[in-house]
């Protein structure tokens, strides 16, 4: 069907025959109705998947009262070296053995936010805060064996500590991340075997209170595991904590639609349909992976998992005091 | 039609919080546009509407993974539908649709069918140009837009985008010639 010597065709030829393509049928009314009503079905999907992340970010463990309570320290360490001044040794001293339900409890917890805001260093803080961790379990260890049921808001303090030793971990290069949490597996171990004992003979009042630790404990420590099996993993997995409130994985798969046309039978791996893919040819976004061709109809990224960050909402409540500026620690004033 | 507004840097404000009123806007702004994209690439309604589809189910995922566009949503959506088309190209290659009706015409049953059969016969030819070259015939001749928006639209300067009509017009010339006029 080709000429061996094909005269050119004009340009205005050219331009005419586009031209042609110009003319479009117009849109089918309910087709495009009902394209809309799945888009913002599919939307709608997507909000349910991120409320949850909005909950937990508020609530959670990577919670707001970090900033505050580390300016709140400066406060605390000037009025502690005043007390000390005025001869107040002897109390901060005796008030290092003091459970929550003692007169000078809450001088031991002035103490620990003084050392805290004392430690030069992330890593130190995370030490100080690891220390601060196992105070609280020994806490609770003494008064469960006094048949004493531990104040829930120790069990809130216990997590905000440890919360707060992953974020300062998260922002951590290796090696120090690494010692960082090879020490934090080491005490979240001691005190989930401390927890194990105390649920061995606890009272139906105090098992419960035992029970959620102990989940807490083990989420935690199946975090540093994966923490020490793949850093890179860990930061990333931090930042989105710190993004959308919860793990990457947690966030479910909308339903995907199986549309005829485009997103079946798309096994190539050479889809170039997202931004950035391929040419760059503007500010597309990086990556331009296929995002359907892998992923499609694979639902095992269910809002069910339970991520070592994103763990379950009853879990993550944690008190409503639990993270209020400068509240969680309201036991503490 | 300036590309990226304020405006559109609220709508894409909202989208992030996937907010429906503003998802909704946006769908309504620019789905009629990008549905005429896809349709005069395409040559199918039925597939316009897919890709229509896909294009802004592509876009909630982007932005539920954080990989959502900064700025510059018109020229983002476009960029996936084209994608999206240049995917089904390949998956395709021979299609060549002859089920469009079109109502209201005055044209004989043969010239209606002469006319799908340029019109494929353009459709394949602009799919043999580069992917720079594509765009820009198509934002320039099939979109109506002015060499400003393109440029803005595909990151480049005016005067790339000249050289680029250019170059693709001079393409579409060759291939043309080399098949039999209909």
């Amino acid at each position: 069907m080709s000429d061996k010597n094909p005269k050119p065709m004009p340009e205005s030829m050219i331009e005419h025959r586009l031209e042609e393509l110009k003319d479009v049928p117009e849109r089918n009314p309910l087709q495009a109705a009902s394209g809309r009503a799945r888009f913002l079905k599919e939307a709608a999907e997507y909000q349910q998947a991120v409320s949850p992340g909005k909950q937990v970010r508020q609530r959670g463990w990577i919670f707001p009262i970090r900033k505050e309570k580390f300016a709140m320290n400066a406060l605390v360490s000037l009025i502690l070296a005043a007390s000390l001044l005025l001869g107040g040794s002897v109390t901060v001293a005796a008030a290092q053995d003091d459970l929550p339900n003692q007169p000078l409890y809450q001088v031991k917890l002035w103490t620990e936010d003084a050392a805290l805001a004392l430690a030069g260093t992330p890593q130190k803080q995370a030490t100080v805060l690891m220390n601060m961790a196992q105070r609280r379990v020994e806490e609770m260890a003494a008064l469960a064996e006094m048949g004493i049921t531990p104040p829930a808001q120790v069990r809130e303090q216990l997590e905000q500590d440890l919360n707060q030793t992953f974020t300062l971990a998260s922002n951590m290069e290796e090696p120090a991340l690494e010692q960082t949490l090879l020490q934090l597996r080491d005490h979240l171990q001691t005190q989930d075997r401390i927890m194990e004992q105390l649920q061995t003979h606890a009272d139906s009042t105090t098992e419960p209170l035992l029970t959620q630790t102990r989940q807490m404990l083990q989420t935690r420590l199946r975090l540093v595991n994966e923490g020490l099996a793949d850093p890179q993993g860990f930061h990333h997995m931090m930042e989105n904590q710190m993004r959308y409130g919860q793990d990457e994985e947690a966030t479910p798969e909308p339903n995907q639609q199986g549309e005829p046309g485009f997103h079946q039978n798309d096994q190539s791996g050479q889809s170039t349909n997202e931004p950035g893919a391929g040419n760059k040819t503007g500010g597309g976004t990086p990556g331009g992976q296929n995002s359907d061709g892998s992923q499609n109809g694979n639902g095992d990224n269910g809002a069910g998992n339970q991520t070592p960050g994103g763990q379950n909402p009853e879990h993550m409540q944690g008190g409503q005091g639990g993270n209020c500026p400068g509240g969680c620690g309201g036991n503490k004033k | 039609m300036k590309v990226n507004t304020p405006s559109e840097q609220a709508l894409l404000k909202g989208a992030l919080r996937f907010d429906k009123a503003t998802l909704a806007k946006i769908y309504d702004l620019y789905s009629p546009e990008l549905y005429r994209y896809a349709v005069r690439f395409l040559g199918d309604p039925s597939l316009a509407e897919d890709c229509v589809a896909d294009t802004f189910s592509r876009f909630l995922k982007a932005l539920s993974s954080g990989r959502g566009p900064q700025d510059h949503l018109r020229a983002y959506l476009y960029r996936i539908a084209h994608n999206l088309i240049v995917d089904y190209y390949r998956r395709a290659p021979d299609i060549v649709e002859l089920k469009e009706t079109h109502p209201g015409t005055d044209n004989t049953p043969e010239q209606e069918a002469n006319l799908r059969m340029r019109q494929a016969q353009m459709r394949k030819a602009i799919q043999q140009l580069t992917p720079d070259q594509q765009k820009v015939i198509a934002f320039k001749y099939l979109q109506g837009w002015k060499n400003e928006e393109i440029a803005q639209t595909l990151n480049k300067p005016v005067g790339a985008i000249k050289s680029l009509q250019h170059r693709a017009l001079a393409s579409l010339q060759r291939i043309l010639s080399k098949e039999k006029s209909l």
